[in-house]
This record gives structure tokens, C-alpha cells and sequence, in this order.
């Protein structure tokens, strides 16, 4: 093999390696559109929640709504919870106002916002005053729903 | 900084700058052997010395940033990889012979501008009181320039300011500054811009007062175009602010006044400036003036066509030949020496970076970032497309660098401040 062809080969390398990183990339992506569409509230995978703390709202009666007992909803940063459809949680409630309840977190950890609900939202049986922190274990009463709020470290 | 607040190994990130690493050794390898009169040491070390500036950043995000995006700063890493092994190249013409070496320079300055950004911008709502600042600042450096600046390649336009060897193109501050401004004014006036109030006919109009900024974009548009003869920034800014505004209102009429209003502007430009006249004319017969006004355009087709599908190979062709290769044409030296192939890659990344941009946008907290992200990557995006449009004669040239790869300082800052900020807003604690 004579140097000439070396030299080519090696041409043709550098430009394969471009593609090699575009079709990397473009399956990152499509794993990060994967992840957001299969469930609306669970962050993507290359960018939003570190694994180290996954902040979940933990279904536990479901009032009026189609939702099952015990079923898990991932917190993104933030969460909306409101009858409208294109909330984040969407709750089929019609003591739930459209949209009802924001879920957030901040330096200082998680928190849950009152959107100016109608018929308010429970923390802990007391009713949610603008913005108050969560803990891990916090009951949150959203119309007829009830929901623990859970942090796993 | 303790190793325990290393809370995320950024895996993505650190796999595709590996690719990144193995495109500047093949590359590197290439020059040396097809570019004898390059020092090769000198040059092995800069291009070994750059990829270490990618690893100290991705490493300062798993300290500082561990949840920001993890393709914006490959995506970058490379382009300026590709960048700086075509200037490297070209640094053989008697001409760019000292560009690689500020271009290193300059590159290690935006990798420390990228962490500064960052560092010193822990919320972009403070960005936000800014806002009024922001906007003189950026009418004032305008001015400024146009009154005691200098232009640097001998002509009548004064674009730039000069200091002791250094010069500065202010106009790439004012991408930022701009993009700021528009962000907050138009989340504060967001509610009532979606609300129509005028209707004419099938058009429904905006209320009109709040409308202000458009008019005063228009004209430092004009501003621009008129004594800088800076068509390509002009363009640039009423590109930025339609996208924001379209974001903002999420009404189609918005684009429709815009286009109509860009269209009217043409006109008045075309009938107006002789030069705006004569552009237009080398755009569609550059032939005629392959000698004179339209050499560089067709030095830039003549080194594409030459480069064909797999290009002449690094260190092979001529890109020497067209006129400013180094900054606005870098493109059809990339085409040239790397061919269709890797021309059409260059394109994929610049794809790459405005589809994560967006996403970045869509995924944002609040509508101030949300704003910001789409002013931002549309600033990108939009200088990419004019200035490879122009350099491939699918639209009239108008004079920007072409992002992260180009020589060039202030718009190697200014570009590692808008990825700066970038990744703080891709970043959810």
C-alpha cells in the first residue's frame, strides 16, 4: 500500500468520522424525544433531572379521576397540574381548576405554588398558601385527589 | 471544589468529544503530512491544546452545571475543530499567516468566557432588569462606531474599533444585548401582543403602541445598512426579533407584517443605495464580474466545484485563491478540502444546534428563558444560513462570519457567551 493511498484512506476517515458524531448526536436526540413522549412528566434523559434525587407525586385515592392508586408521576422542574389537557398532569376533576397547582423546585428544594385554584388545594390537610416547601411525605389534597409527594435521594 | 461535588459524570458529553478528539488527529495527522511547510510540532500542540480547553470545560460543567445540555458543547468543540484545522491550512498564505495563532488564542479566551458566563449568570432573570441598559448600551455602541471607528480592510465602513493591534466588531456584543432586550420586553408585553385589536380586512392587527421596538429595530436596521453597508447584520437582527416575536405571540399575523415590512425595506434599499443595487446584480450574474465585484464569489464556486463530492483532502486544494477565506469564506475552503461530504456535515452540526437550541427552549422554565433560548440559537442559525447561502450564491452575499468557525475574535466571544447562557437556561436543578 503505497503512502498515496494512506493519505486517502485517511481523507475519507476524517470525513466518516464527522458523520459518526452527526448520527451519535441524532440518536441522543431521538432517545430524548423517546423519553419525553412516552410520559409528560418525566424529564429526557441527557439533560433535565439529576439521578441522584427524583422528586415523584405518588397517586394514593383517585377521587373522580381515571387515575390508579399507587400510580407514579416523575416531577419536572416545573409541574402543572390542572384540568386543562396540556398540563403537565392533566386532572379530569371538575373540582380541579384548569390549572390548579404548580410544583417547582428552587435552591432550596421543592415547593408547591397555588395558582389561584378555586377550591384550593390541601397540604397536609391545611389549606396551600401561595408558595409553601415540600418534604418528602407531604400529603397534597388536588379536588378530590389525594397525592404524597415522595423525594428518593 | 471537592470531588464529592462531582454529582454527575456527563457520559454523552465526554463520548462525542472523544469523536471530537479523533477528528483533530486525523485531521492534524493529514496537515503535517500534506502541508510541509507547516511546523508540525506547533501544530500537533495547538490542536492537542484546544481539545484540552474542551475537556477543562465539560469537566467544570460536571462540577458547576451538571444537568446543562450535553450536546451543545461537542456540537461547538467540533465546528471549531473544522475551523481551526481549515485556518491552520490557510495560515500558509503569506496573508493569514499569524490568524491560527490569534485564532488559538482567542478560542482558549471563549472557553474561559463560556465558564465566566456561567459563573457570573447563576439566574438569567437578572438578565432581565437589564433590560433598558442593554438596549442604549447597544444604541450607543452603534453610534459609537459609526462615529470613531475604524474599517480595517481600508474601505469607507467603520465597523469595527481598534486597540493597539486589537480589533474589536461591536456589532457581535450587540447580538447579545439585543437578544436581552427584546427577551424582557417582550415577556412583560407578551399578554397583550397575543390580543388583536385592529382588524383590516382578513388581517388581524396587533395593538399598534406596543409595536415600538419593531419600528426601532427597523430602523437600526437601516442604521446599519445605510453607513456601515453591513447588509448581513442588518438581516441578522430583523431575523432575531421575528422569531422572538412570533414565539412570544404565538401569532402567525406577526410573521406576515414583519415579512411585508422586510420587503418594503428591500425596495426602498434597492431603489435608494447604488451598492445595494450592485449586490444584487453580482448575485445573479457573477459571471459577468468573475474579474472585478463578484471575484470572491466566484473564486468560492470555482473551490466547491474543485472540491466535489470527497474534496481534494486536507492540505490539498487551493482555498488559498478566494479572496478573505479565512473568515467569510471559510466555508468553500471546507467545501473545497473536505468536499461535499464534509460541507454537508458542517450543515448537519449547524442543524444539530438549532434543533437542541430550540429544545433547550421548549423545555425552559419560565417565558423570559424561554425568549432568550429561541434569540439565541436563532442568532446562531440565522448567521449560519446567511453567510453559507451567500457563499453558495443561493442568496446575495452579505458579509458575517459563519459561527465558531471563522477567524475571528469578538465573534469567538460573543458565540461562547451566547453557549454560555445557553447551557444555564438547559440546566434544571
Amino acid at each position: 500500500m503505497s503512502f498515496a493511498v494512506v493519505v486517502l484512506l485517511f481523507r475519507l476517515i476524517l470525513v466518516a468520522l464527522l458523520y459518526l458524531f452527526l448520527a451519535r448526536v441524532v440518536r441522543i436526540m431521538y432517545r430524548d424525544l423517546r423519553a419525553a413522549a412516552s410520559s409528560p412528566a418525566i424529564p429526557t434523559a441527557s439533560g433535565a433531572v439529576r439521578p441522584g434525587a427524583i422528586a415523584q407525586l405518588v397517586v394514593l385515592s383517585p377521587g373522580k379521576t381515571t387515575f390508579q392508586a399507587g400510580q407514579q408521576f416523575r416531577l419536572r422542574n416545573p409541574t402543572l397540574l390542572g384540568r386543562e389537557p396540556g398540563s403537565d398532569i392533566p386532572v379530569d376533576d371538575d373540582f380541579v381548576s384548569a390549572q390548579h397547582l404548580r410544583i417547582l423546585s428552587g435552591p432550596t428544594g421543592w415547593a408547591a405554588q397555588d395558582l389561584n385554584a378555586t377550591n384550593g388545594t390541601r397540604l397536609n390537610g391545611t389549606r396551600l398558601l401561595g408558595t409553601m416547601p415540600l418534604k418528602s411525605g407531604d400529603i397534597l389534597d388536588v379536588g378530590r385527589l389525594k397525592l404524597r409527594f415522595v423525594l428518593d435521594h | 471544589m471537592a470531588l464529592a461535588s462531582l454529582t454527575r459524570i456527563r457520559g454523552y458529553e465526554y463520548r462525542l468529544l472523544l469523536i471530537v478528539a479523533a477528528v483533530l488527529a486525523v485531521g492534524g495527522w493529514l496537515l503535517v503530512v500534506n502541508v510541509p511547510s507547516l511546523a508540525p510540532v506547533h501544530t500537533i500542540q495547538e490542536l492537542a491544546l484546544l481539545f484540552g480547553l474542551y475537556a477543562l470545560a465539560s469537566l467544570f460543567l460536571s462540577f458547576r452545571l451538571p444537568t446543562a445540555d450535553q450536546v451543545l458543547l461537542p456540537v461547538v468543540a467540533l465546528l471549531t475543530a473544522i475551523g481551526l484545522l481549515s485556518i491552520r491550512r490557510l495560515s500558509t498564505t503569506a496573508l493569514y499567516a499569524s490568524s491560527a495563532d490569534r485564532q488559538v488564542v482567542w478560542l482558549a479566551a471563549g472557553i474561559v468566557v463560556l465558564m465566566a458566563t456561567i459563573t457570573l449568570v447563576p439566574r438569567l432573570e437578572n438578565l432581565k432588569r437589564y433590560k433598558y441598559t442593554a438596549a442604549v448600551a447597544g444604541f450607543l455602541l452603534i453610534l459609537g462606531t459609526i462615529r470613531f471607528g475604524v474599517d480595517i480592510t481600508g474601505g469607507p465602513y467603520r465597523r469595527w474599533f481598534g486597540f493597539h493591534g486589537i480589533y474589536f466588531q461591536p456589532v457581535e456584543i450587540l447580538k447579545v444585548l439585543v437578544v436581552i432586550f427584546y427577551a424582557a420586553y417582550l415577556e412583560e408585553k407578551r399578554e397583550v401582543l397575543s390580543l388583536a385589536e385592529f382588524r383590516l380586512g382578513r388581517l388581524r392587527l396587533p395593538p399598534l403602541q406596543y409595536l415600538g421596538p419593531l419600528f426601532l429595530t427597523w430602523l437600526l436596521s437601516l442604521l446599519l445598512l445605510t453607513f456601515q453597508n453591513d447588509l448581513g447584520s442588518a438581516l441578522l437582527f430583523f431575523g432575531i426579533f421575528l422569531a422572538m416575536l412570533y414565539v412570544a405571540s404565538e401569532r402567525r399575523s406577526y410573521l406576515w407584517i414583519g415579512i411585508g415590512v422586510f420587503l418594503v425595506g428591500v425596495v426602498l434599499a434597492f431603489r435608494l443605495f447604488p451598492h445595494v443595487r450592485q449586490r444584487a446584480d453580482i448575485w445573479l450574474n457573477p459571471w459577468r464580474y468573475a474579474h472585478d465585484q463578484a471575484y470572491q464569489v466566484v473564486q468560492g464556486l470555482i473551490a466547491l466545484a474543485n472540491g466535489g463530492i470527497v474534496g481534494s483532502g486536507l492540505g490539498q486544494g487551493h482555498p488559498g485563491f478566494v479572496p478573505v477565506a479565512n473568515t467569510d469564506f471559510i466555508f468553500t475552503s471546507i467545501g473545497e478540502e473536505l468536499g461535499l461530504g464534509g460541507g454537508m456535515a458542517v450543515l448537519g452540526l449547524f442543524l444539530v444546534f438549532a434543533f437542541r437550541g430550540l429544545r433547550i427552549a421548549a423545555l425552559a422554565r419560565d417565558p423570559f428563558e424561554r425568549l432568550m433560548a429561541v434569540g439565541l440559537t436563532s442568532t446562531l442559525a440565522i448567521q449560519a444560513l446567511v453567510i453559507v447561502g451567500g457563499n453558495l450564491r443561493l442568496m446575495p452575499l452579505t458579509g458575517v462570519t459563519l459561527p465558531f468557525m471563522s477567524y475571528g475574535g469578538s465573534s469567538l466571544l460573543a458565540n461562547f457567551v451566547i453557549i454560555g447562557l445557553l447551557l444555564r437556561i438547559s440546566a434544571h436543578e
